[in-house]
């Protein structure tokens, strides 16, 4: 029998720590999106997100038993979610986020909009309607990876600098200039 | 880049107006001003600003699928976990027999090995099986703990006697279901 997605989410959460996978996915439809927001949102890649939300979801499944309400389920999960990406790019599976977040503040080249990288066609391409999301996509690694996990996750920066391994002076200075280029970028 | 400076660039650059060298520059000062950056943090603040990426629909059951295969993986431990649980009881008639192997480990190895054979039988832990198995896997705990005082510090022995006194408990409870 399909699990009732009105389920309450105890008893959501109760049913898929039992094994049951109709709860299972409609806690992933509840938690998808955001998922695939911080995915996306560090990885900068469609289809690594895709990749690293599938990492994500295997392991809540994997650990969802160790999940006792002491804190929201939303909560837990997210811990999970970012943990898995943080060890990917970590593990060198792909780009390594620190390295990147290291290399991006001391680039020489001026933050002008033909700096931005892997841009295939100029911001201000006529009929280019330029939303948030590849706005984000295109900002450079450290920045996007703050910007995420300040201003879209609610990270504060001495958090940030624990979980990304970089000074909060360092993150401080990656999300002002998150911010700066996507005003450009979303400039009309 | 000084904080009065600071206060004469920080409109321009809000509005996207200020040159990228000035731009850095005052960046770096406000990651090493509070004050400074406190400013710009709330200038440069955008909360109507929604990062919310369209969930690839091929990304659900892809999930799921993966979910699926990693139970399935589990599914096949857990099983041969409970293989170990028995093996660990023959382990005793192994063991604690004359001519026995004299390193509890060596010999744990050997029969958790077999695990899969034993518990292919699914009738292995039938109640009236319990009584035996309990007694069987009260004295590998007994043994192993023993092993384990003159080397606390081996972690495998640690391991496996807690894996031991769980299934212990186990059989504990299924010999007092027995009964009633």
């Amino acid at each position: 029998m399909p699990f009732a997605s009105a389920a309450p989410i105890d008893l959501t959460i109760r049913a898929a720590q039992r094994g049951d996978e109709a709860a299972f996915a409609a806690l992933y439809d509840l938690h998808a999106q955001r998922v695939y927001a911080l995915c996306l949102g560090l990885a900068g890649d469609r289809n690594a997100a895709a990749d690293l939300v599938q990492d994500v979801f295997v392991r809540v499944w994997e650990n969802l038993n160790s999940f006792r309400g002491d804190c929201a389920f939303s909560t837990w999960l997210h811990r999970v979610a970012l943990n898995t990406v943080l060890e990917s790019q970590r593990s060198g599976r792909r780009r390594s986020l620190r390295v990147a977040i290291a290399s991006d503040l001391q680039q020489d080249g001026a933050d002008t909009r033909d700096g931005l990288p892997d841009t295939p066609a100029t911001l201000h391409d006529a009929g280019l309607a330029m939303d948030l999301e590849n706005a984000i996509l295109r900002l450079p690694a450290g920045a996007r990876a703050v910007f995420v996990l300040h201003d879209v996750e609610g990270y504060q920066h001495a958090e940030i600098g624990e979980k990304l391994t970089i000074a909060e002076g360092t993150s401080k200075a990656h999300l002002f200039r998150a911010r700066r280029l996507l005003r450009e970028m979303l400039a009309p | 880049m000084t904080c009065r400076e600071f206060d004469t660039h920080v409109a321009a650059y809000a509005a996207g107006t200020l040159g990228a060298a000035q731009a850095r520059l005052l960046e770096q000062h406000a990651s090493e001003c509070d004050a400074c950056g406190e400013t710009l943090e709330r200038l440069t603040r955008r909360p109507d600003l929604m990062f919310a990426p369209q969930v690839p629909a091929p990304l659900r059951a892809a999930t799921l699928s993966a979910v699926s295969a990693a139970r399935t993986r589990r599914g096949r431990t857990r099983w041969i976990g409970a293989g170990a649980s028995l093996a660990a009881a023959a382990l005793l008639a192994i063991w604690i027999s004359p001519g026995a192997p004299t390193s509890p480990v060596s010999a744990v190895v050997a029969v958790v090995d077999s695990a899969p054979a034993i518990a292919a039988d699914p009738g292995a832990l039938a109640a009236d099986r319990a009584v035996s198995e309990f007694d069987a896997i009260d004295a590998a705990a007994r043994e192993l703990q023993s092993a384990l005082n003159a080397a606390p510090a081996d972690a495998e022995l640690q391991a496996f006697l807690a894996s031991v006194t769980a299934q212990r408990a186990e059989l504990l409870r299924r010999v007092q279901a027995a009964k009633t």
